[in-house]
């Protein structure tokens, strides 16, 4: 930790469980993540691998059946986990904000987005007239890319198309200045060239804010596209982290290589079947002792099941939990 | 069915209905072998007696025995509210379903109807017209089944629409399944569990209804043992004996407790969205 | 080859004001696999929904082999019934929550009378085939997986042994880690029983792979429809361009230069005159503006566009 940036973010061996009726559902098992400031970085996972969950555990939005929570997550050097809620609240929307899937639901109907912003900055800048968080909120829409701000502002949620309102979730998430931006798959309800808009709108607003942007996708063509580091989780486990490019070009983790290979066989327009992962995710109230994957995955040994493997190098700021994963000049061959 | 019934034994209130529910339908079912007495036979020499070996529950003021009127009082209570109920069942299901296929102008006209109706309670409703027509006993239950209609036939509309665009409906579409298909096997059935839940919630309301315009004189005519009757001879010589007024309003109470913790237990056990099991 | 569908001039018009379709034509060659691409508000369902008479055109119509399906008698209706089904986007929505799967997959054949019980091993032999054990036979829809449900409904879809076969965004909210078992399942399916697919997605990895012929439609009208080779490698129309750019991908290698469009896509209420796409149209220019663009051919695609991309 000492020689690498300082990290506006740092998730160490974070592990969340729910109670459920079938008992208590580990869904986050020893996370650990590491965001620089300015980073886009890209958590990317398919149903059950804990990526929203990670998401609503940084903002300590948890819900009622919350088991346990443990480890270290800190923002800047402030603990997030320790932090008393009165401090927690006031962190979230100041510091970290998050945008959603559905904006819609994110957006209360009843009252005008003008409203809607004010309040947001309210808590913020107390000292603020409302001539002024009025001209700021107007700016913040013009920012995003709405139209005619400062007349549309007068304007309801409902009025507004489904990329309109992200821009506009956007807008307000922004207000605050945070530090973090954590969007939860935030176009895959939009259109794709809507989607396509969204995304150069988060690259252009890192660029001039400096906002940093945890992504979190299932996705990998869009994380591959933004992202520059990516996390790859899998039931509730990171089994993959590095720089985009290093990791998307040589996979270490058998999870990935496979995901990229089901991805890249609808490349091929020949009859070639298309690649899947045989097998299910695996019950999270029943964790498997061993690695997480061993139970579907093509490569498995012996000790795949009796230990769960670490995080090990695979290349600068790449590594894997795999022991297959050996030197980080040598990475292991793709699948085939 | 068996298993419905098996949820509700499971929760500890619904166990409790069910008993409850059990008992007052056996005492319809066997009044005539349980009761007692005759339950219009009057013994003046043995009026306001208190509980005794042969008159259970006491007599009232005729010299009845009070046991065998409330038992009787039960086949009249089930029977207005069952029978209400089952009319305003039907007609509300079927009016429900017609409404949410019929064109917007005949549908404002049912919805109409259902709102008139509805702005009448089926208390004062019921006293305007047994004060035109004369009271009895079919008067009572037609009142109560007409008042009920909206209540059944605004869920089934409710419930039809919702299902009307469902993919499920146009799947039977697509395979070739007539109108008539499509309402009587995909529609009813699942327009009817929400309904049949509304119904064995609206027996105590019934109960209540029938006991209620009986109690103000114009329900169900004497000599008929209705709870309603029992109950308000039994304010009129309140002096005389308590047991009359006490077992008429237990027997009321038991009935509409029961089924109302029948009804609720029904409700949880029937949504299949709340069901958990495999 | 023969033609199975034949789509002409569809139009369909919603509360006299929401033109879903506008002025569609195509044709389906029995055996292929087409795909409707398109995003919200293209028609891509309203048309799916034509084409198995579930919506009447406004204008237009809508053939197979040769029978127009608004004039379709009630016995022809019900043979038409049996020659084309549905796959729908949400299995479990698509099933009737008070039948068991038994009912649910004999039904078909009841509605059509054929005798359930001679006519069982029908049944017996698709739930070998889509890979279904016969233990959930007795079981409800709501006590089966969500892959299962998926199973059930597309089985239902062949009971009768249609030859054509829509299915309605099939993969939609499936984690591309199984995506590929369900469609290699409808590919086998189209191998045994001689199918042919009308493949509706906005999905454009899984139309890319699993269809011979693409349409790419925008506000009710079809932009560009060729061979999805060619309209893949060589679009010539800049929606398609724009939506292929759009398309996220993993290697840099294939990232196309983007074109982010501009704009919101206009609502079908209130179609933009002239070109539909003009609005948000790079090549745009006045012509564009008020003279709609007839689709035409040229080498293996038609595409509606006064000022083409060239071929590369």
């Amino acid at each position: 930790m000492s020689n690498a940036p300082p990290s506006l973010l740092t998730v160490r061996d974070l592990s969340v469980s729910f109670a459920t009726t079938r008992g208590e559902a580990k869904v986050l098992r020893g996370v650990s993540l590491d965001m620089a400031r300015g980073q886009i970085v890209g958590v990317v996972g398919e149903s059950g691998s804990g990526k929203s969950t990670l998401a609503t555990a940084l903002l300590r939005l948890m819900p009622g059946n919350l088991l346990r929570m443990t480890g270290e997550m800190a923002l800047d050097g402030t603990d997030l986990l320790t932090l008393s809620p009165a401090r927690m609240r006031a962190l979230r929307g100041a510091r970290i904000s998050m945008i959603f899937q559905d904006p819609m639901s994110a957006l209360n109907p009843v009252f005008s987005i003008r409203t809607l912003m004010t309040d947001v900055q309210r808590a913020k800048t107390p000292g603020a007239s409302r001539a002024q968080m009025h001209a700021r909120a107007v700016a913040m829409l013009d920012k995003v890319g709405i139209p005619d701000a400062a007349e549309r502002i007068r304007d309801y949620p409902h009025q507004f198309s489904g990329g309109m309102r992200q821009r506009i979730m956007i807008a307000m998430a922004l207000l605050t200045e945070p530090d973090l931006l954590i969007a939860d798959e935030p176009t895959t309800a939009l259109d794709v060239t809507i989607e396509a808009q969204i995304v150069r709108l988060l690259e252009a607003l890192r660029d001039n804010t400096g906002v940093s942007i945890l992504f979190i996708s299932h996705s990998l063509g869009l994380v591959a596209e933004l992202c520059d580091q990516v996390v790859v989780m899998y039931a509730g486990t990171v089994v993959e982290s590095g720089p985009a490019d290093a990791l998307f070009a040589r996979p270490a983790h058998p999870y990935t290589q496979a995901l990229l290979a089901c991805e890249q066989s609808t490349r091929d327009q020949s009859d070639a079947k298309l690649v899947v992962i045989p097998g299910e995710v695996p019950d999270l109230t029943r964790v498997p002792t061993g690695c997480i994957f061993a139970g579907r995955c093509a490569h498995v040994m012996p000790e795949c099941r009796a230990q769960v493997p670490a995080l090990r190098s695979a290349g600068p700021g790449h590594r894997a939990a795999c022991f297959l994963v050996q030197a980080p000049s040598q990475p292991p061959e793709a699948a085939p | 069915m068996t298993a419905t019934l098996a949820r509700i034994w499971g929760s500890g209130t619904g166990r409790l209905g069910l008993v409850l529910v059990v008992l007052v339908v056996l005492g319809a079912l066997l009044a005539p072998l349980i009761a007692p007495h005759d339950p219009n036979q009057i013994a003046v020499m043995n009026r306001f007696s208190g509980p005794t070996l042969q008159n259970p529950l006491g007599t009232d003021q005729l010299g009845r025995d009070i046991f065998s009127r409330l038992l009787y009082g039960t086949r009249i209570a089930l029977g207005v509210s069952i029978l209400s109920i089952l009319i305003a069942f039907v007609a509300g299901l079927l009016l429900g379903i017609a409404a949410a296929y019929l064109p917007p102008r005949l549908e404002r006209v049912i919805l109409i109807i259902f709102d008139i109706i509805s702005s009448f309670p089926s208390l004062v409703l019921a006293l305007a017209v047994v004060a035109l027509l004369g009271p009895g006993l079919w008067k009572i239950i037609l009142i109560v089944s007409v008042t009920l209609v909206p209540h059944f036939g605004r869920v089934a509309r409710a419930q039809t629409l919702a299902l009307k665009n469902s993919p499920f409906l146009e799947a039977e579409r697509v395979l070739g399944a007539s109108p008539a298909r499509l309402v009587l096997v995909h529609i009813v059935p699942n327009v009817s569990g929400p309904l049949v839940v509304l119904a064995s919630m609206d027996i105590p309301v019934v109960i209540a209804i029938e006991a209620g315009l009986s109690f103000l004189g114009v329900g169900v005519p004497p000599p008929s043992p209705s709870w309603g009757t029992l109950l308000n001879d039994g304010y009129a010589y309140l002096d005389q004996s308590i047991w009359m007024a006490v077992f008429a309003g237990l027997a009321l109470t038991i009935a509409t407790l029961g089924f109302t913790l029948f009804g609720e237990a029904l409700r949880d056990a029937v949504d299949p969205k709340l069901r958990t099991e495999p | 080859m023969t033609e199975l569908v034949h789509v002409d001039g569809l139009r369909i018009v919603f509360d006299g004001r929401l033109r879903a379709v506008d002025g569609v034509s195509f044709d389906l060659t029995e055996g292929e696999t087409l795909g409707l691409v398109g995003e919200s508000g293209s028609g891509k369902t309203t048309i799916a929904k034509a084409l198995l008479g579930l919506y009447t055109p406004t204008e237009g119509q809508v053939t197979f082999e040769g029978r127009e399906l608004a004039g379709l008698k009630r016995r022809e209706r019900m043979w038409f019934r049996r020659q084309a089904q549905i796959i729908f986007q949400d299995a479990y929505s698509s099933l009737s929550p008070r039948l068991t799967i038994r009912s649910l997959l004999t039904e078909p054949l009841r509605i059509h009378g054929l005798d359930p019980r001679a006519e069982f091993h029908r049944i017996e032999a698709l739930m070998a085939a889509v890979n279904l054990s016969p233990v959930l036979l007795d079981k409800y829809p709501h006590q089966i997986s969500g892959g299962q449900a998926r199973r059930v409904g597309i089985a239902r879809a062949l009971v009768l042994h249609p030859r054509l076969v829509v299915a309605d965004e099939p993969t939609a909210g499936l984690d591309v880690s199984i995506q590929g078992d369900l469609l290699n399942l409808l590919a086998e399916l189209r191998r045994q029983y001689g199918l042919t697919y009308l493949m509706v997605s906005h999905n454009l990895n899984v139309i890319r792979k699993v269809t011979d012929r693409v349409a790419v439609l925008y506000l009710g009208q079809i932009m560009e429809i060729g061979t999805t080779r060619q309209v893949f490698t060589a679009p010539r129309h800049p929606y398609t361009h724009a939506l292929l750019a759009a398309n996220p991908e993993i290697d840099p290698a294939l990232r196309r230069k983007k074109v982010v469009l501009q704009g919101e896509i206009p609502s079908p209420m209130t179609p933009p005159p002239g070109c539909r796409f003009h609005t948000r149209c790079p090549r745009a220019e006045s012509r564009c503006r008020v003279e709609p663009p007839e689709l035409r051919a040229l080498g293996g695609q038609s595409f509606a566009c006064h000022f083409p991309l060239e071929m590369p």
